[in-house]
């Protein structure tokens, strides 16, 4: 149980610095998701110049939020985390280069359409978030 | 070259009678860290090594054991 919540919350959850990281990003996640379903420029509610004003400056300030949480949350960890998040970010970086090569020689060869940016962020998210957990699992 | 490496930890930590909680504290790591040093799952750095030869009053190849050595 313990090592399930530990490799959930990325560390020891007994730590503030992990408890402060968890909340201000999810925070942060969920306005910037609220936000981008109300300006979204294909499907948003609100739109307009007023709507992209609204969605870049949070995109801006949540961006803002999780590097610095995640910064915070590195400088505070122990040398496991930070052993474990290095592999993972350099796992994460390998296979998203692959995938990027292969969809290249795609998009040349066999013309793939060009995926939507909220794609291929949710798509890097996911493979760091399964890098970790197998990074995370095999060292714990 | 690969190097396997094994340790007293356990045992060293059970003849003081602490937990893994307490070692970690002393060492200002998780515990999760020192289980996973336990187990032979994560190598520490040197100064860490050189935190727990510190706490355990020995020497760090007293602790750290090089297994082709040992046999």
């Amino acid at each position: 149980m313990e090592r399930w919540r530990f490799i959930a919350f990325g560390g020891d959850t007994s730590s503030p610095a992990v408890k402060r990281m968890c909340w201000r990003m999810g925070l942060a996640g969920f306005i910037a998701g609220f936000v981008f379903g109300f300006t979204s420029p294909d499907q948003g509610e609100v739109r307009g110049e007023t709507a992209s004003i609204v969605l870049a400056l949070t995109l801006l300030v949540s961006s803002f939020v999780i590097t610095y949480e995640s910064y915070r949350f590195y400088a505070a960890s122990d040398e496991l985390v930070k052993h474990l998040m290095e592999r993972s970010l350099a796992i994460t970086g390998l296979v998203i280069v692959g995938l990027q090569i292969i969809y290249g020689l795609g998009q040349m060869i066999y013309a793939w359409p060009s995926p939507q940016v909220i794609w291929m962020a949710g798509g890097a998210f996911i493979i760091m978030s399964v890098s970790w957990i197998i990074t995370a699992w095999k060292s714990t | 070259m690969e190097v396997d490496m094994k340790n007293k930890l356990p045992e060293l930590r059970g003849e003081r009678g602490w937990s893994q909680a307490t070692l970690a504290e002393q060492l200002e790591v998780s515990r999760q860290t020192i289980n996973s040093i336990e187990k032979g799952r994560y190598d520490p750095s040197l100064p860490l090594a050189f935190k727990i030869a510190r706490v355990f009053e020995r020497p760090i190849e007293a602790i750290f054991v090089d297994e082709e050595e040992a046999e």
